[in-house]
């Protein structure tokens, strides 16, 4: 089982906290992990390994009805994730085949000293 | 510092309380109270945008349906085309294609129509139909 040390290596007292919300109508497109996404600029962090990103949101699209093929039930969402890519660039992204591009949501981002 | 994020159509994506200051041209400073997302930037103020038009996702089958509908094919038709010669690479892409999603602006799908056109399965005025009635949000 992952330790808490694991999740969270960042340990130091924390140095900065950024946050922010976001409505985007369509995420841009890319490959794996990042089959949509979007780009959050931040004030530079100092070290991203020392930072902790928390993104509340999901993806939605327009969908197809419920039960035809069984992938893209109507009303079906793709939870969001995030990461640095840059000191000053966070991403939220998911990884769902069925690219669901309208991304709605908030983002916090915690760092570390 | 708030900031509002604007994309490359000036329209705001994203608003964020940043720890310092960022010069950056798609980087708006505005007041705490202020929420423009949604809105787009023009001439150094907050204008409102009519909402674009969104077209829905269609499933496979229900590509097939609008054919059938605004395309006016027959199940004798579509039969007719499933095996034709000229067309066999459209259905294979089709079948090939690792979802079931059909969008309306994928170069794919005008490939598909204009193929359907080509070989005289729809006329123009029916594959018109079929991208003005696509389905919308």
């Amino acid at each position: 089982m992952t330790t808490v040390s694991e999740l969270f290596p960042q340990r130091g007292p924390i140095a900065s906290i950024q946050r922010g919300v976001f409505s985007v109508a369509t995420a841009t497109s890319g490959t794996s992990p990042d089959r949509r996404y979007t780009n959050i600029t931040v004030s530079a962090v100092n070290d991203i390994t020392k930072c902790l990103v928390n993104v509340l949101g999901s993806a939605s699209t327009s969908t197809a009805s419920a039960g035809n093929y069984g992938s893209n039930a109507g009303g079906d969402q793709t939870i969001l994730a995030g990461r640095m890519t840059s000191t000053t660039n966070l991403r939220i992204y998911h990884d769902n085949q069925n690219l669901r591009s309208s991304f709605q949501g908030t983002w916090e981002l915690v760092e570390y000293n | 510092m708030i900031y509002a994020q604007i994309n490359a159509d000036g329209i705001c994506e994203a608003v964020s309380d940043l720890k310092d200051k960022v010069n950056a041209a798609h980087m708006i400073p505005i007041a705490d109270n202020e929420n423009p997302i949604g809105k787009k930037w023009e001439n150094g103020i907050w204008n409102n945008v009519a909402a674009p038009t969104i077209y829905k996702i269609l499933t496979k089958l229900q590509a097939i349906e609008r054919l059938m509908t605004d395309g006016g094919m027959t199940p004798t038709e579509l039969v007719t085309a499933r095996e034709d010669p000229n067309l066999k690479f459209y259905w294979m892409v089709w079948e090939f294609a690792g979802t079931d999603d059909v969008n309306r602006n994928s170069p794919d799908t005008a490939a598909v129509l204009a193929a359907l056109q080509d070989n005289g399965y729809i006329t123009q005025a029916e594959l018109d139909a079929i991208m003005a009635n696509w389905p919308t949000e």
